[in-house]
């Protein structure tokens, strides 16, 4: 038997106890770790665990050996869960042997704060809200970390500490930081350790992409042996090995205009290392709207962009220069195009260093400049970028005024009008209908159950408009339930369609869907 | 007509074949020229997508050209 067992499903501790039986024993201590309702404020429904395994093992193995090794046990063993724990599910359980109670104690405590410290075990809270997040923040410590001379801080940042602009008192200021990376590609698995090698405190990583080959020409912090692992843990524990006395904290999920100012509200900057429009345009928005500054690099090829959207300067964002991205396919990503792996590697780089500088408070940052940097040429130009007065986002009367995916706002009719003559009858009879006409211009039947909300006083936050069913919305002629849709499109709804033809095309499917 | 110093970026460089020309206009703003341009050169982005910085700081596409002018469009990447 093993002495360190990591379970998917619920355990008892029964046998690993009877595996600790030993007369020379008289003393037994257990240590136990539950599932509670609420962490950091928040209430708690659920807990998903995962473990990178085999580090996982032998990582607990040796924590074993160390707790054998430094206090007078006779047998330790430790199980940990993994897989989805309900409230008060049993998550962790050590017990230690040993002839008396005070080095029994003592190696329990040791062993668990080991685990948690060490073992790469990933830990995604599910809240009462609905929501979900990934915390990491101890564990993804890496495992050479037990092997490393016992470490200063101050140590790691001595060369930095030298320049006058950095110090004591700078370097206190990077660790007091919070920096959100949006996308842990090539931009970001460049920038990602600049900055923990640098002391930025607390990192945050969202990427939601597992690790794929194509991907290590550019993004050297990973390892070829880690393909197919999600790319937010491998980078989260290859940042804690690089600097153990950072936080990182992993957001697995899509950055969405849904949960954009959840997650940017934890954090004090912003670097986009995304690769498409639409977070682009979404952290641009961002920027403005919550008032995050956001570092923004976009590549093409070999050459890149650099600039920092801050609302609280005279700078212009990315609207000012291009008002609505392109049409879509018009201008291809790194995937479409190509690039050259040391593009993003620079370009990472130079997000970090504009990050540091404002962190710092330097001069010469790029919140009201943009920069142009050709890998072909050398050659680099910086344009002064002054704010529009007709943007729509920070000019003088500004229209964007909420968070949209600008990719699904735009959408063309044809990806939100729906001809019903082409729907099954299942599809018809499982849908939820809503009637956008006035109650002046209802005539006529409409399906059982049918939602009225008269596009005069359109609100999308209006009860039957949240995401649900497969819904149809019409109106007269099909115009208001087209931009209905594209508002609701707008907002992360995918599956709500605009009944081509309007009520006319509803009045002749629905004998079918009183079948 | 005046001489307007050009450059290129990303797909337009690639589109027009060089990163850098000189050329005699009457365009009298960055769209007409853009527009005259995307003619002669099959562009494929509308000038409404398109980024124009003139003598090394953004400017708006119906800003007046000056003779000499450095005129550099800028279409959108989003690549990383």
């Amino acid at each position: 038997m093993a002495r360190f067992t990591i379970a998917a499903t619920p355990f008892e501790h029964e046998p690993f106890e009877a595996a600790l039986r030993d007369h020379r024993a008289g003393a037994y201590a257990t240590f136990e770790g539950w599932v509670r309702d609420h962490n950091d404020g928040r209430k708690v429904a659920r807990l998903d665990y995962e473990a990178f395994e085999p580090l996982a093992i032998a990582e607990a193995e040796r924590i074993l050996d160390e707790a054998q090794a430094k206090f007078a046990i006779h047998a330790a063993r430790a199980v940990h869960r993994t897989g989805t724990l309900q409230l008060g599910d049993r998550a962790v359980w050590i017990g230690v042997a040993a002839s008396h109670r005070d080095e029994a104690f003592r190696a329990c405590r040791y062993i668990i704060d080991e685990i948690k410290a060490r073992l790469p075990v990933w830990k995604k809270e599910h809240y009462a809200g609905g929501d979900a997040i990934w915390v990491n923040c101890q564990h993804a410590a890496p495992s050479e970390l037990s092997f490393t001379p016992k470490l200063d801080e101050s140590q790691l940042y001595a060369r930095q500490l030298r320049l006058p602009e950095i110090g004591e008192a700078g370097q206190a200021k990077l660790k007091d930081a919070r920096v959100l990376i949006v996308g842990m590609g090539g931009l970001g698995s460049a920038a990602a350790p600049s900055l923990a090698a640098a002391g930025v405190g607390t990192l945050g990583l969202v990427e939601h992409d597992e690790l794929d080959a194509s991907n290590l020409h550019r993004q050297l912090l990973y390892s070829a042996t880690d393909i197919g692992k999600p790319k937010a843990q491998l980078a989260a524990a290859r940042l804690s090995a690089l600097n153990p006395f950072l936080s990182v904290r992993v957001h697995s999920d899509r950055l969405g205009p849904a949960n954009c100012a959840e997650i940017l509200a934890g954090y004090d900057l912003v670097l986009d290392c995304t690769d498409n429009f639409a977070t682009k345009y979404l952290l641009n928005d961002a920027a403005h709207l919550l008032g995050v500054p956001v570092v923004q690099a976009s590549l093409y090829q070999y050459e890149g962009q650099l600039q920092t959207i801050d609302a609280a300067s005279d700078g212009g964002c990315l609207r000012c220069i291009h008002p609505a991205p392109p049409p879509a396919g018009a201008v291809g990503n790194c995937a479409e195009v190509g690039v050259l792996g040391v593009v993003p590697q620079l370009f990472g780089a130079l997000q970090a260093a504009e990050a540091l500088k404002r962190l710092l408070g330097m001069p010469g940052q790029l919140s009201d400049a943009t920069l142009l940097f050709d890998l072909a040429t050398f050659e680099t130009q910086r344009f002064k970028r002054p704010r529009r007065p007709d943007c729509a986002l920070c000019g003088e009367q500004p229209s964007i005024t909420s968070l949209t995916d600008v990719t699904v706002a735009q959408a063309p009719p044809s990806e939100i009008e729906v001809d019903l003559a082409s729907i099954d009858h299942a599809t018809l009879r499982g849908a939820r209908w809503i009637d956008l006409r006035e109650p002046a211009e209802r005539s006529g039947a409409v399906p059982p159950g049918t939602l009225s909300r008269p596009f005069g006083g359109f609100d999308a936050d209006a009860p039957g408009f949240e995401p649900g069913p497969r819904t149809f919305l019409f109106c007269a002629a099909g115009r208001r339930s087209l931009r209905a849709a594209q508002k609701l499109r707008a907002r992360g709804w995918s599956d709500v369609w605009s009944v081509r033809g309007g009520a006319d095309a509803v009045r002749a499917i629905l004998t079918e869907t009183a079948e | 007509m005046q001489a307007i110093q050009l450059r290129y970026f990303a797909l337009l460089r690639e589109e027009r074949g060089l990163a850098a020309e000189v050329i005699e206009t009457t365009a009298r703003t960055p769209r007409d020229l853009y527009q005259e341009l995307a003619g002669r050169h099959g562009f494929s982005l509308p000038a409404e997508r398109v980024g124009v910085a003139i003598n090394e700081s953004f400017a708006g596409m119906d800003r007046e050209l000056a003779a000499d002018d450095i005129v550099v469009f800028i279409p959108p990447v989003a690549g990383g």
